[in-house]
């Protein structure tokens, strides 16, 4: 148990048994009456009186330059405020500031050639109206050089593919990798372990690029004013959209960054974010918008996209072939893995001028099974489908799962016996896991060999089974600052944008708990105007938010016991205590006052857990289940059940966990059965950027959840909890029981449509 | 969205008069034409839009001696939940209750479903992207391109599209009657890839009502990638007149709704298994697959066959 063996719970309270709140049902956030109500304001809902509208210039072709922009017949429109072009000094100057890994892939912020269709190039417009922007737009005169263009990562490799950022590499498209990882890796001897293998097979994988689809198309709003708490240097303030969750590579920092501005300088709004998976490449319109209002005296300006320009952000395509050498036994003893993955337009997940993470999925997880011999190498190209963000972890677990997949295929095994005996991380929480899981699917009632069960209704029955890690996340550190105010209440004060993952709900939990108040008597809310004040880490906050909550709420609550204790006549702190928001004497809890009048008390802390970095942290297991049904007929699959069974260390919030692996598991069947991006290869056109053609589930088409959250406190949150993150958003457990389902050839690429089941049962033709 | 102007319409001869305008568009629903108008995908965008719900007595659902005569405007929720379409238009009640989404049954029309433009993403790509053949350009783009929805069936008016409304085969297999503000045509008749249009209409030519004889045993069967708010893959409505022949009507498949006499043939002698299945494989005898959509000749095939044994199973 590797991951076990170095970890560490530090602080305090880690160990505790008993919770008033934590744990329980029945307490409304913080967000849920806005955005039930609709009183929650999205950047698209902002508006003052003068309000303008900015958009931005995007290429009609697959890759294309500008080779001249003449503006002036868009420039005479009524309407028309202001538009600027690449050739603008400061536009052309920006961002000013780039973290050190921005070391590849960096594109102007408003350059002359575009990367994909519907890039934003050239120039930006500002106008009284969307309509005006757009009839502007139409006017502005642009010679295109078109260029030829890539879609596919496979192509990009291919010799004598055309070279798409030869400023990047003039070599090849083979992009940089973030922290310089390694290309080429091996565990072990792949070779000799070859020849120790019973069986050996070849399995491949790929994936297709997934929109990060958004039901409301991002916009930036900005304007500059007078500020009422003072303007310390006599200029005006910039207020602008809070769009992000990601404290250095978000918009609202993005935008400080951009213009070289300090953070006392900014003013966030909103903190609501549209729907959407992670906030990476949204930095071009948060930058530009208090450009815009700067040079406009600061009038209030809206950038805004329609809804398929909205699509211009994606999970990156990959491509895995993978040999596997495994034993009778079902122990897997050397792995040999490719993986071609796509780094996107920019060269790297990133925003709209960069690519500064690559993160390849490659043969990772494979090191987290007992198998001594692993060999990876990767490629990674650039491309012109898109940008590409984030979404590093969670692939890393399906090629591992297919091979678990494969084996058990091959030797007639039960394949969650097949996890059991190859994942060598982390015990308890897998065992954990897998043992409630297998319950409330009822695996071992449903569990059958391939192609072996056919349904009433005359479709092919499959299940699978696939673990993965529940990565906890400890980038960078939280600061949570608490105060007991005179009115006996204590305040915590947070400024980053909310993405449902609910977190001001779970520390409010976390500090009554500690401190000893009513629940209603901890105040977690929104102080825009403090962006400097708390600050996250990536998605996963289940691991630092609330630890650093824990170690805040346990400093503060002794700060006020020793000031206070004597005024229930205690003789030291210790024989006081805090119940219920009152101060009470423990030898007799009837003698209580409240805390109200007693002085202001405050307390911080910044940090995190003592972990290691990023992905290395892995403390808890989560193992799904995946039941459908097959239409031999239509190739159409139905899933039947989806059972997450999710260590969480310790849960926090139920209503926010629970509720976040079933907003997982509907992604992953979305993934799983209907979403890709398609473009029109013979123009590089985008073809389905709406919400018609791009196919994410509807109500009606959610499977059936039966989740169940174990809780083995292994996690490195407070009370060693951990999150959820990207864990289930995996769309291979369904493939691999259409496989179940239907026997043969595990089908490549997802998604999972008609014709390529209908493909894999031999009904009509592969694809190429 | 571009401004235009809205005029309001008292009578359908009116709007019918307006309409013959060429920058004059019409609206009833607008669950088509404003997300068309948004995206500007066509390649002339109207100054006036003429407005066809302040029109009275164009809403209603009426027996009328062995007919059911349904107005225009009559919403698609309405049809779906109508007692007098259940018994005696089936294949039309469901066909309107699998229509978009619960919203949209509650706001568009039967004349606007069965009005509608193709769903093809190359012909509905913002900003007029591609200049199609049905555009007055010189080539289908998804002959060459990504044709996975597209016609199995063949070409018409050099157009690969294929038809999207639920409705349109329902109506073609009852036999219904499309009653405009010129002529009478008859459904199977009505629907064409016509320019821009998915019919025949002319300019200035409006529907009013269609007629729907009663048929005592028709069905629909849909065949999407979601549960709702999808267009058809392929639908299939079958239907047996009065004098106990049964036509079978394939949408989505091709441009336009097909009735398929082949199949028709197959089940001459009565629907069983055996037949059904004959019908379905005589529907998708004479093919001609796209490079990505052969696997929709296997669920025409089998919904061909699923339709048909609905009608004796239930």
């Amino acid at each position: 148990m590797p991951g076990m063996a170095e970890w560490k719970l530090e602080g305090t309270n880690d160990e505790r048994q008993e919770f008033k709140y934590v744990g329980t049902w029945d307490h409304p956030g913080r967000q849920s009456w806005d955005m039930t109500s609709g009183a929650a304001k999205y950047p698209t809902d902002l508006y003052k009186d003068g309000t303008l509208y900015g958009m931005c210039l995007r290429s009609p072709y697959g890759h294309a330059k500008i080779r001249s922009l003449d503006i002036s017949e868009a420039e005479k429109i009524k309407g028309v405020k202001l538009i600027l072009t690449y050739e603008d000094e400061e536009i052309a100057s920006m961002p000013k500031y780039i973290p050190s890994y921005f070391t590849f892939g960096q594109s102007p912020l408003l350059g002359t050639e575009a990367e994909f269709e519907g890039d934003e190039v050239g120039c930006v417009v500002v106008a009284e109206s969307e309509e005006i922007c757009k009839k502007a737009l139409d006017y502005v005169k642009v010679d295109w050089e078109v260029l030829p263009f890539i879609l596919d990562c496979r192509e990009a490799g291919k010799p004598g593919a055309p070279i798409l950022r030869p400023e990047m590499n003039p070599e090849s498209n083979m992009t940089g990798n973030t922290f310089g990882a390694a290309i080429k890796w091996e565990n072990g001897n792949v070779e000799e372990g070859f020849k120790e293998a019973d069986y050996i097979e070849t399995i491949e994988y790929g994936r297709p690029m997934w929109s990060q689809f958004r039901s409301m198309p991002a916009a930036y709003f900005s304007y500059w004013d007078d500020d009422p708490w003072g303007n310390p240097d006599g200029e005006k303030m910039c207020y602008v959209t809070n769009h992000a969750h990601f404290p250095t590579n978000g918009p609202l920092v993005s935008a400080m960054t951009g213009m070289g501005l300090h953070e006392d300088k900014v003013r966030a709004l909103s903190p609501y974010m549209a729907s959407r998976y992670c906030d990476f490449v949204e930095k071009r319109g948060a930058q530009l918008s208090p450009v815009l209002s700067k040079r406009l005296g600061g009038a209030p300006v809206k950038m805004v996209c329609t809804r398929r320009q909205a699509f211009d952000a994606a999970v990156p395509q990959t491509y895995f072939t993978i040999r596997i050498g495994f034993k009778e036994d079902g122990t897997l003893c050397a792995v040999h893995c490719k993986n071609v993955h796509q780094s996107g337009a920019r060269g790297g997940y990133g925003d709209k001028t960069h690519g500064h993470l690559v993160l390849p999925p490659n043969a990772q997880g494979f090191k987290s099974t007992s198998c001594p011999n692993i060999y990876s190498e990767m490629e990674y190209y650039v491309t012109n489908g898109a940008c590409t963000t984030a979404d590093p972890g969670k692939d890393v677990w399906e090629p591992v799962n297919l091979a678990f997949a494969k084996i058990a295929d091959v030797l007639g095994m039960d394949i969650t016996d097949v996890i059991m005996k190859n994942v060598i991380i982390t015990q308890p929480s897998l065992e954990a896991c897998m043992e409630e899981g297998k319950k409330a699917f009822r695996w071992d009632e449903k569990w059958h060999l391939a192609g072996k069960r056919v349904l009433e209704d005359g479709r092919y029955h499959g299940v699978a089974a696939r673990a993965c890690w529940s990565m906890t996340w400890g980038m960078i550190s939280y600061n949570i600052n608490l105060r007991l105010n005179t009115d006996g209440k204590v305040y915590m004060p947070y400024s980053e944008a909310l993405i449902g993952t609910y977190w001001p709900d779970a520390v409010q939990m976390v500090i009554a708990e500690e401190m000893g108040m009513k629940l209603e008597d901890v105040i977690v809310y929104y102080a825009g105007n403090y962006p400097n004040w708390q600050k996250g880490d990536a998605a996963d906050r289940g691991s630092t938010c609330t630890w650093a909550a824990k170690e805040a709420a346990i400093m503060l609550k002794n700060r006020v016991l020793n000031a206070i204790y004597m005024y229930v006549g205690a003789a030291s702190p210790e024989e006081a205590d805090i119940v219920d928001s009152m101060l009470t004497l423990k030898a007799d809890p009837s003698v209580q006052i409240p805390l109200v009048g007693l002085g202001q008390f405050g307390e911080g802390f910044c940090g995190k857990p003592n972990v290691p970095f990023q992905n290395d942290v892995v403390r808890t297991m989560n193992v799904d289940f995946c039941e459908v049904a097959v239409d031999p007929e239509t190739g159409m699959v139905e899933i039947l059940d989806y059972t997450a069974a999710h260590d969480f260390g310790k849960v926090i919030r139920p209503a926010s966990a629970m509720g976040q692996l079933e907003m997982a598991l509907t992604m992953a069947s979305g993934r799983a059965l209907r979403e890709e991006i398609i473009w029109d290869e013979n123009t590089g056109v985008l073809l389905n950027g709406n919400m018609y053609d791009y196919k994410v589930p509807t109500a009606l088409d959610q499977p059936v959840m039966n989740n169940v959250a174990v809780e083995t406190r292994c996690g490195g949150g407070a009370y060693g909890s951990t999150g959820v993150a990207h864990a289930h958003t995996n769309a291979g457990p369904v493939g691999c029981a259409i496989q179940n389902a239907i026997g043969g050839d595990f089908i490549v690429m997802q998604p999972y449509t008609p014709d390529r089941v209908l493909a894999a049962m031999g009904k009509i033709k592969k694809e190429d | 969205m571009r401004p235009f102007k809205h005029i309001q319409a008292s009578t359908i001869e009116e709007a019918a008069a307006l309409a013959a305008h060429e920058d004059v568009m019409v609206i009833a629903g607008g669950t088509d034409l404003l997300g068309t108008l948004k995206d500007e995908c066509l390649p002339y965008y109207p100054n006036y839009i003429v407005d066809l719900k302040t029109i009275p007595g164009l809403a209603s659902i009426e027996e009328q001696g062995d007919e059911i005569v349904i107005g225009a405007l009559a919403k698609l929720q309405d049809i779906a939940d109508s007692e007098l379409v259940r018994t005696h238009a089936q294949a039309l009640a469901e066909a309107c209750s699998r229509a978009a989404s619960p919203t949209i049954r509650q706001m568009g029309t039967l004349g606007g479903n069965i009005c509608q433009m193709h769903r093809c993403w190359y012909f509905r790509c913002p900003d007029n992207r591609f200049v199609c053949a049905r555009k007055g350009g010189k080539e289908c783009y998804a002959y060459k391109g990504d044709n996975r929805y597209h016609s199995i069936l063949g070409i018409e008016g050099g157009c690969l599209a294929a038809s999207s409304h639920d409705t349109a085969p329902a109506l073609a297999a009852l036999g219904a009657t499309i009653v405009t503000t010129a002529r009478e045509i008859p459904a199977e008749e009505f629907f064409a890839a016509n320019g821009l249009r998915s019919n025949i209409l002319e300019n200035g030519e409006l529907v009013k009502k269609v007629r729907v004889p009663k048929t005592a045993n028709s069905r629909f069967e849909k065949f999407a990638l979601r549960k709702s708010i999808d267009f058809p893959l392929v639908n299939c409505a079958v239907a047996e007149d009065a004098a106990h022949q049964v036509h079978i009507v394939l949408g989505a498949c091709y441009p336009s709704p097909k009735r398929m006499t082949e199949a028709e043939e197959a089940v001459k002698g009565g629907i069983t298994e055996a037949s059904a299945q004959a019908a379905g494989d005589a529907a998708v005898s004479k093919v001609m697959v796209l490079s990505k959509n052969e696997y929709k000749v296997e669920i025409a095939r089998t919904l061909v066959k699923r339709t048909l044994l609905r009608l004796i199973n239930e």
